[in-house]
């Protein structure tokens, strides 16, 4: 009786930027052509060589993918992009406004070290919730692109609060207001619009996947 | 207006289009590098007017070209025939060429093709050595060979009688 050789699996997280970057037309053939020939490779050259090899040709198909959203697409990811970025200066506003509205009607805090820590802390925690839905609200519009779309919008608002926050750092060293949670979000808030963009992708690969073998 | 642009563009830098087609007509009044131009002074710097601009612009959003590695993608699809997919399009092309080619650029390149309506695709059955996913084989159209054919004769007409190791290396 011959022995079937084992199936190797590719390394997990390669496997899944490809599937997150891939467009859905091409969501059979590209991660299908990656393994087909890891397989070949990993039979004939041995798993850790497959696997480098495996590495290498997801980083640049990454790489590919990112670069042909905006040559193939560029309406498409520029419309959702200016429309996420319109999205966040609408939200931002209204929900800052909204924070500050319910903290001044209901002062509920007789001490204002509590009162100003609620309205920070109120506004920074909005700013993370906030890019995750616009994230995922830009993602569904954007089908097929969702990544790309929603990297592109993450690294405009970092970039645009990076700026902001050098503008003013003067006024900041200059004044007691707690810094930390204020750089966390600058750089937090971007990968919150991708990881929304991310739900929304595995979502919709999940419906469409067929199952993997062993 | 377009149309008129595009005429007077040609008649400004030298090349026309001819029912989609690109022509290149030697230069007239544009010359400039020419080896064969020994006096410096008869070179001619081209103006590049917005009306010329906007010419090269229609003249590339024409898409009719075909660049360096997509006549090396078009060529491996006609060497593989019926049996062009990602896979072997990928490996033909590593060996000829000696190049390690991401599947990524072959896929974005014969997207491009298809867009061109240079190659077909389709769909073959799903396979369980690739994970349940099926193949996406592609095959060159008549359009595609032309083409080729176009590019080819192009850049065999210009290197004549260059000897491009020994003069220009």
């Amino acid at each position: 009786m011959m022995s079937q050789a084992p199936f190797v699996r590719p390394p997990r997280i390669a496997l899944w930027l490809v599937d997150l970057f891939t467009p859905s037309e091409q969501a059979e053939s590209i991660p299908g052509d990656l393994l087909e020939e890891f397989s070949e490779l990993a039979s004939k050259s041995g798993d850790a060589f497959a696997r480098r090899w495996y590495w290498r040709q997801s980083v640049k198909t990454v790489a590919h993918l990112i670069a042909t959203g905006f040559l193939v697409v560029p309406w498409l990811i520029a419309g959702t992009v200016v429309g996420g970025l319109l999205l966040c200066w609408v939200s931002y506003w209204f929900t800052q406004k909204a924070v500050v509205a319910v903290l001044y009607r209901y002062q509920v805090y007789a001490h204002i070290d509590a009162y100003v820590f609620w309205l920070i802390y109120a506004v920074l925690i909005q700013r993370l919730i906030e890019p995750f839905i616009i994230g995922c609200i830009i993602a569904v519009a954007a089908k097929g692109r969702e990544m790309v779309v929603t990297m592109t919008l993450g690294l405009i608002i970092g970039a645009w609060s990076g700026a902001g926050l050098a503008h003013l750092r003067h006024y900041w060293s200059a004044s007691n207001f707690p810094l930390a949670p204020l750089l966390l979000t600058t750089f937090v808030s971007p990968v919150m619009f991708a990881l929304g963009g991310g739900i929304v992708r595995e979502i919709r690969s999940a419906t469409s996947r067929r199952p993997m073998p062993g | 207006m377009l149309v008129a642009l595009i005429e007077e563009g040609a008649d400004e830098g030298g090349t026309t289009m001819n029912g989609g087609d690109v022509m290149r007509r030697p230069p007239t009044s544009v010359d400039v590098g020419g080896r064969d131009n020994v006096n410096a002074s008869s070179r001619t710097i081209p103006r590049l007017t917005v009306r010329y601009f906007l010419y090269i612009v229609c003249l590339m959003s024409n898409r009719n070209y075909i660049g360096e590695f997509e006549h090396i993608v078009v060529l491996a699809l006609l060497r593989l025939s019926d049996r062009a997919y990602g896979v072997t399009v990928r490996q033909e092309i590593e060996f000829r060429i000696r190049r390690e080619v991401s599947i990524g650029a072959i896929y974005a390149t014969l997207d491009r093709l298809e867009t061109k309506g240079y190659v077909k695709s389709q769909l073959g059955d799903p396979t369980p050595e690739r994970g349940g996913r099926s193949k996406r084989f592609f095959r060159v159209t008549a359009k595609g060979v032309a083409a080729v054919n176009r590019s080819h004769r192009a850049i065999k007409t210009m290197a004549e009688g260059l000897d491009l190791v020994r003069s220009y290396s």
